[in-house]
């Protein structure tokens, strides 16, 4: 075939330009450690290598939230491992009032102690995290959730949230427990009542409810679990124009015991259904108060009862047997209140249980993407280098060859 | 003879000078571009006969010729259009390919970035700190979409540059071709002969234009050749030379060269740089910002949609993260117009209604030619038709695309417009962050469950999907009005109540009763998804309790008073708007409310409760003659269960009949609330004095006083027990009772068959009453319309009594007669009444439902019931075992700063596969990152490719037309000694002259 002079030289240049392209490629792989520069050099790797690379950031987002999640159910359960020794004293000093020997002086003692704990339980109950959170708050946060309340004992201002950590890309796990459940819907040995306000009273009008106490047992086991609606009626239902009320109960808005228009006296004693409530202030018409009974007790009452009836109870016989029944309730609602703590207890150690599962797993996955990752990313160095070898070889033979071939031309002879 | 010698030396010296020159021309000229060698054709003249022989006359120069192929040529020029179009396409995609390399400069970064400052906040949702870290990443977040965007677009910018000037190259080198053309048509007329060079310069004007674009070469007879660009376009015909130019938005466009006008012919450019460039511009580039543009629409559109549905730190609902992606502003930018020629174009938006059904294609409105206004909308990357519209009828006129929906507003239209539909493309330009204020972050969500302290059941209520926060129940500004209360009337019922006032919570309107709960699995509550309404029972009938004069006489069961009714329920098309189907529902006249609801939910899509509700307001018996009784759905109560409301409400409640039936009373001493919870009519038979009765009150609020009917010309005796289990009296009997009737004779009465039927044993009584002490005609034995056996005397008078005395108490008289000791006195000229329910309906989705009801408040349904929403725009998720009476109630989520869970939610969107198919948000960027680098990998095998078929046919055309030295040298010297020798031929023929003329001197 004929060839031209042109031609020698580009075909020269040309596979020497190849070929040190093929070097600079395989130099560039070599410095930078990776098998490829651009996505173009394995289009399906590269992608891949995004998605590793996003599961990564994912597990080690998921295991800094397992480490928030995990140091925060530990502090819950040091707070509730305090509240159960609190009301484990609690318990100890029930038992010791409970002594026949004790005089009313020992008592008052007794029922001293018993105040100092709960005052200390009840800033465990509003504890804050390290964020400034009350901790039993629910999603209320920034709400302190237990509220000392003169005549109600306590109020809970918080709710029932329960704030989730995403653990892994299908599972959260909760990292705090509402109050109301730990200390508030505690299962009490018998069933009892709480009163609140309506909240739609009238602002003006400063009438509260006291919340009282279970007078006859078994009409208020019988009457749960319906509720009382007291209601004040206007002034002019009473023959002589005074406050007035009427309780009804709330399943069907009938008059209970006959409590219809019944003239408010603040202070005194309203008994209805075996509940005894105490209505104080000065009313408006339509101001309306709710007594549920429930099945439960919240801790602070079943603490505060026992102080009261221990400070303020007589050595006569009706007293000492009235005691009796008190410490014998008290010791019963303590040990349900130790019980729900430690229900919630074992359900933080499940969690920390999972999350710590979650963390292996995490840490597991994470060693084979960042293997797989390593496989498809990181150039062979032995394959890379003898592979530049070679192709430094062939890139010096064609120079050498081109220099002798470029030297060749029949001008030279003539 | 010799001058003819001289002759020959001299033709020879000629050819030679003429080949030597050649020789140098093809040396000089071996480094020119385009250039063939050139061959001198060297021929003997033509002989000169001289009687007896042919004498030659010497060489002659026959032609000077390039060594040239046509066919080698012109696949030099396709080889070079082909590998000149990919090595543009490689440069240009190989600059995006690097731009998205970079694992640090791309996407994922700032997404991972993003999400994690979320899954911190949603740790710590109250710390102003946490926000502020997701607000300043959200504008990290946007800044690197509008900084790859801003990076495609300054390619896209120069890509255009590129595209203009090769588009004016092409013209440049056209005009040049068509100079040739001339030149070239010109010299060939002259003797044949052509002009070697010019071609060659035109076949290298030709080649370098096939660099740019790929055409297609007609020679002609005269030298000149025609031009043709894409499929057929013609470039240059003859001295006829048109021109390419650039549009903004990148197209190109075909100015001809007679009229001057441009036809856009973008599609048809193929090879070339030009060809390369497009490819790049419409299948990379444009794709590379759809991509990019999709993601960033995504982002903000789901981000914005979840945020919308939560609550701020001040407990409102969030706003906008990102500007939302229907912006009008951002809406009008992706309609470009292509062709209008200057003329205003008219309004086009394009919403996104669905951005994970948003492609990576442009899209195009093309006005039918015809004028018409008729249009359709096509897809480009497949050049499918979507939908085709009219704007005909008038503006605006909606079509919608993949996940976006144009409206053509206004403007006007004329045949062949065509306007770009580009919904993605600005995408990651226009990304921007709207929220401003740390606090008004919306990591909470807006509903909040409180157990009732007194919940007897282990049921757990909470929260679900929050789905439309225009409900009307958010309308209020971090409220929920009303708040909803959860009431347990059973085990597996419920109802949901207002509970603007927890004290008395009240029914909704239309009320939501009996729903079923399943205990054990997980229960959704409320009506999930938007689109189905609730209507209720509105017509006049329905819970209305009849006039004084309207009550019946005896104890058949009197009609409520409901008439036959025709339902029409009417499905809608959801895509036209029309009605797709109709169906009938015929109500047959009387039906109880809870017939009528279990007709309605038989049907698909629609779910109906029945409730039956009256008041009974006083119980009046004067206490002389006879006694007050009322039968309550087939149960008696007379004496002490008529004593007080209280009395008979706790009687109603006691009696296992009614409780099975679903019968409650409820009495707050002033009133008895009489619930029929199934939605059976209430029947009341009332007897007694004409001024003994009961008042009623309906839940309309009409009274009335049923009062009973004082004694009729009979006593009757009725067997209290109905519709007995057999009729067996044969087992143990014969059974026997005595009957002592006023004015007759004490008679005793046996039966002891097995008597099969109510007939046959009525009329064995009658028979048997007849053949006793009494005789025949007396006392009438008969059966009820509720299947009790009933004894009347033909005794007139106003006390007549029957007694019945002696029956054994365990005996089939006692149970399957009811017939007991006792004695009844005529008291059972009973006054009947009936009261039917009401019925609320829960409709799917897209269903209607009208009435035949032509008057207004006379029937069960009114002709166009009014409808309102059934779902809440919330759903409750709700697990456990609640009791009758259990409560939850809902209301909005005050205060609740530390919730997390629309934080959550908002994480979730990371693994959320928000491109359907298409996976993540990262997927989707990985899609963009492989498609680019599959592209790029592609044109360099191609680039390979196509550089070894061009070299190829270069070094065809080289070897066939390229000049080698060597060859040239030995030629130098061929042609310099056959020179010497001519000139020798020359001395010779002198020497040979000087010969002879020595001769003669």
């Amino acid at each position: 075939m004929r060839i031209s002079t042109q031609q020698i030289h580009q075909q020269a240049i040309g596979s020497m330009l190849d070929t040190s392209r093929q070097v600079a490629t395989t130099q560039q792989q070599i410095a930078s450690g990776r098998k490829f520069a651009t996505p173009a050099d394995d289009p399906v790797a590269a992608s891949r290598i995004v998605g590793l690379n996003q599961e990564l950031a994912l597990r080690s987002q998921y295991q800094r939230n397992i480490q928030l999640a995990n140091s925060q159910l530990s502090f819950e359960d040091a707070v509730l491992n305090q509240a159960t020794e609190v009301l484990q004293r609690v318990r100890e000093l029930a038992l010791q009032g409970a002594n026949g020997a004790l005089g009313a002086t020992d008592r008052n003692f007794i029922a001293k102690e018993i105040e100092t704990r709960l005052d200390e339980l009840f800033s465990i109950m509003n504890t804050r995290t390290a964020t400034g959170e009350y901790l039993f708050a629910g999603f209320k946060g920034h709400t302190q959730p237990f509220v000392r309340d003169e005549t109600n004992g306590v109020v809970f201002k918080g709710d029932e949230g329960q704030r989730r950590v995403q653990v892994t890309s299908s599972s959260q796990i909760a990292v705090n427990d509402s109050g109301k459940r730990l200390f508030m819907d505690v299962p009490s040995v018998a069933t009892t009542f709480v009163a609140r306000a309506h909240p739609a009273n009238s602002r003006n009008a400063d009438v509260t409810i006291g919340q009282g106490l279970v007078v006859d047992q078994a009409a208020v086991d019988a009457f749960f679990p319906d509720r009382l609606l007291v209601e004040f009626n206007a002034n002019s239902a009473d023959p002589q124009g005074r406050a007035n009320f009427t309780v009804r109960r709330m399943s069907d808005g009938r008059v209970v015991d006959g409590l219809s228009n019944v003239a408010h006296v603040p202070g005194a004693a309203v008994r209805a259904q075996g509940m005894q409530f105490k209505l104080f202030g000065v009313p408006a018409e339509g101001d309306r108060f709710v007594i549920e009974t429930t099945k439960t007790q919240n801790v602070v009452s079943t603490v505060a009862k026992l102080a009261n009836g221990l400070a303020n109870l007589t050595n006569s016989d009706a007293d000492l047997q009235t005691l009796q029944g008190l410490i014998d309730a008290s010791i019963g609602n303590l040990d349900k209140a130790m019980d729900s703590i430690l229900t919630v207890r074992s359900e933080v150690g499940a969690r920390l249980n999972t999350s710590d599962s979650s963390a292996i797993l995490h840490q597991d996955v994470e060693i084979v993407t960042k293997d797989l990752l390593s496989q498809l990313r990181d150039v062979d160095y032995a394959e890379a280098v003898s592979r530049l070898n070679l192709q430094a070889f062939v890139l010096e033979a064609a120079q050498r060859s081109y220099g002798r071939v470029s030297g060749l031309s029949l001008f030279n002879a003539i | 003879m010799s001058s003819s010698l001289i002759n020959i030396g001299i033709s020879g010296l000629r050819a030679h000078q003429a080949a030597l020159a050649a020789t140098g021309h093809n040396i000089t000229n071996a480094n020119s571009q385009g250039y063939s060698r050139q061959r001198v054709e060297i021929t003997p003249q033509i002989p000169q006969f001289l009687g007896s022989a042919y004498i030659g006359r010497g060489a002659q120069l026959e032609s000077v010729t390039r060594v040239h192929s046509e066919f080698v040529t012109n696949q030099v020029r396709l080889d070079t259009a082909a590998f000149a179009e990919v090595e543009d396409f490689l440069s240009q995609i190989g600059q995006l390919d690097s731009l998205l390399a970079d694992e640090l400069t791309g996407l994922v970064p700032a997404l991972q970035s993003f999400f994690g400052s979320l899954q911190a906040a949603s740790s710590d949702p109250s710390s102003i700190p946490a926000r502020q870290l997701v607000l300043s990443e959200v504008t990290g977040l946007t800044n690197r979409f509008n900084t790859m965007y801003d990076r495609l677009h300054a390619q896209q910018e120069g890509l255009r540059g590129l595209i203009a000037t090769s588009a004016d190259r092409v013209s440049e080198l056209s005009q040049g071709i068509g100079r040739l053309n001339a030149r070239i048509a010109e010299s060939t007329g002259k003797g044949g002969a052509v002009a070697n060079d010019l071609l060659d310069q035109r076949d290298e004007l030709l080649r370098q234009l096939s660099e740019i674009v790929s055409v297609t070469v007609v020679a002609q007879n005269d030298g000149q050749v025609n031009v043709f660009v894409g499929r057929g376009q013609p470039l240059i015909i003859g001295g006829q030379i048109a021109s390419l130019a650039a549009t903004a938005t990148g197209d190109i466009t075909l100015v001809n060269s007679f009229d001057r006008e441009a036809a856009v012919i973008t599609e048809s450019i193929s090879g070339g740089q030009l060809g390369g460039l497009l490819k790049f511009q419409d299948g990379v580039l444009n794709q590379a910002l759809n991509h990019l543009g999709r993601v960033a629409i995504a982002v903000s559109e789901a981000v914005n949609a979840v945020h919308r549905r939560g609550v701020t730190l001040d407990g409102v609902f969030g706003g906008d993260v990102f500007k939302g992606v229907n912006d009008p502003t951002l809406a009008y930018q992706r309609a470009t117009p292509i062709n209008l020629g200057g003329r205003p174009s008219g309004a086009l938006f394009v919403g996104i209604t669905d951005s994970s059904k948003l492609t990576a294609s442009d899209y195009e409105i093309r006005f039918s030619l015809s004028g018409d206004g008729s249009f359709t909308l096509v897809r480009l990357s497949d050049a499918k038709v979507m939908t085709e519209g009219s704007t005909a009828q008038g503006f605006p006129v909606t079509v919608s695309g993949d996940g976006f929906r144009v409206t053509i507003e206004g403007g006007v239209f004329r045949g062949g417009d065509r306007y770009r539909i580009q919904p993605s493309l600005h995408g990651a330009r226009d990304i921007a962050r709207v929220l401003q204020n740390p606090r008004d972050l919306a990591l909470s969500t807006p509903v909040r469950v409180e157990t009732a302290i007194g919940n007897r059941g282990t049921g757990i209520a909470e929260p679900a999907r929050v789905f439309d926060i225009d409900h009307p129940i958010f309308a209020n500004r971090g409220q929920m009005s009303p708040p909803l209360l959860v009431h347990f009337t059973s085990a597996t019922t419920y109802e949901l109540l207002d509970n603007s006032d927890p004290a008395a919570p009240r029914s909704l309107v239309p009320p939501v009763r009996n729903q079923p709960y399943v205990p054990g699995i997980e229960n959704l509550l409320l009506p999930g998804g938007t689109g189905g309404s609730r209507i209720a029972a509105e017509g006049g009938n329905v819970g209305r309790l009849p006039s004084a004069a309207q009550t019946v006489l005896g104890l058949a069961k009197a009609g409520n008073g409901y008439g036959s009714e025709v339902l029409t329920l009417s499905r809608i098309d959801a895509a036209t708007g029309g009605v797709a189907s109709t169906q009938n529902v015929v109500i047959a006249p009387n039906s109880s409310a809870r017939q009528i609801a279990s007709q309605l939910s038989g049907l698909s899509g629609v779910n109906a409760t029945a409730l039956t509700e009256m008041d009974i307001t006083g119980i009046r018996d004067n206490g002389a003659g006879v006694p007050l009784s009322l039968v309550i759905n087939g149960t008696r109560f007379a004496g002490a269960d008529l004593s007080s409301l209280n009395a008979l409400a706790d009687a109603i409640n006691g009696s296992d009949a009614l409780t099975a039936a679903g019968v409650r009373a409820s009495s707050d001493g002033t009133r008895i609330r009489l619930t029929s919870m199934q939605g059976d009519d209430l029947v009341l038979h009332v007897a007694g004095d004409t001024a003994d009765g009961v008042d009623l009150r309906d839940v309309r609020g009409g009274a009335l006083a049923l009062n009973g009917a004082g004694f009729g010309q009979s006593a009757q005796a009725i067997g209290s027990v109905p519709r007995p289990a057999g009729y067996d009296f044969s087992t143990g009997g014969p059974y026997s009772f005595s009957l002592s009737v006023d004015g007759e004779p004490g008679a005793n009465i046996a039966l002891g068959a097995n008597y099969g039927s109510g007939p046959a044993l009525v009329a064995a009584l009658q028979a048997a009453v007849d053949a006793s002490s009494i005789g025949p005609g007396r006392v009438a034995v008969s059966m009820n319309g509720v299947g009790q056996v009933v004894l009347t005397s033909a005794a007139s008078g106003s006390n007549g009594s029957i007694g019945i005395a002696n029956a054994d108490p365990g005996s089939p008289i006692a149970l399957a007669l009811g017939f007991s000791n006792r004695v009844v006195t005529g008291t059972d000229q009973n006054r009947t009444v009936s009261v039917g329910g009401s019925i609320s309906v829960q409709l799917a989705a897209n269903i209607r439902v009208g009435s035949s009801a032509n008057t207004i408040g006379g029937n069960v349904f009114v002709q166009t019931p009014s409808v309102s929403r059934s779902d809440f725009g919330f759903q409750l998720r709700m697990t456990g075992r609640p009791e009758a009476g259990d409560r939850f109630a809902i209301d909005f989520n005050h205060s609740g700063v530390s919730d997390n869970r629309n934080a959550l939610e908002l994480v979730n969107l990371q693994s959320e596969r928000l491109f359907g198919t298409d996976g993540t948000l990262f997927d989707a960027y990985s899609d963009l990152v492989e498609f680019v680098g599959s592209r790029t990998n592609q044109a360099r095998i191609d680039r390979d490719a196509s550089q070894g078929l061009l070299r190829q046919s270069i070094a065809r055309r080289e070897s066939l037309s390229g000049v080698n030295l060597d060859e040239e040298a030995a030629n130098l010297i061929r042609f310099e000694q056959a020179y010497n020798a001519s000139a020798r031929v020359i001395a010779v023929a002198r020497d040979t002259f000087d010969i002879l003329f020595n001769l003669t001197r």
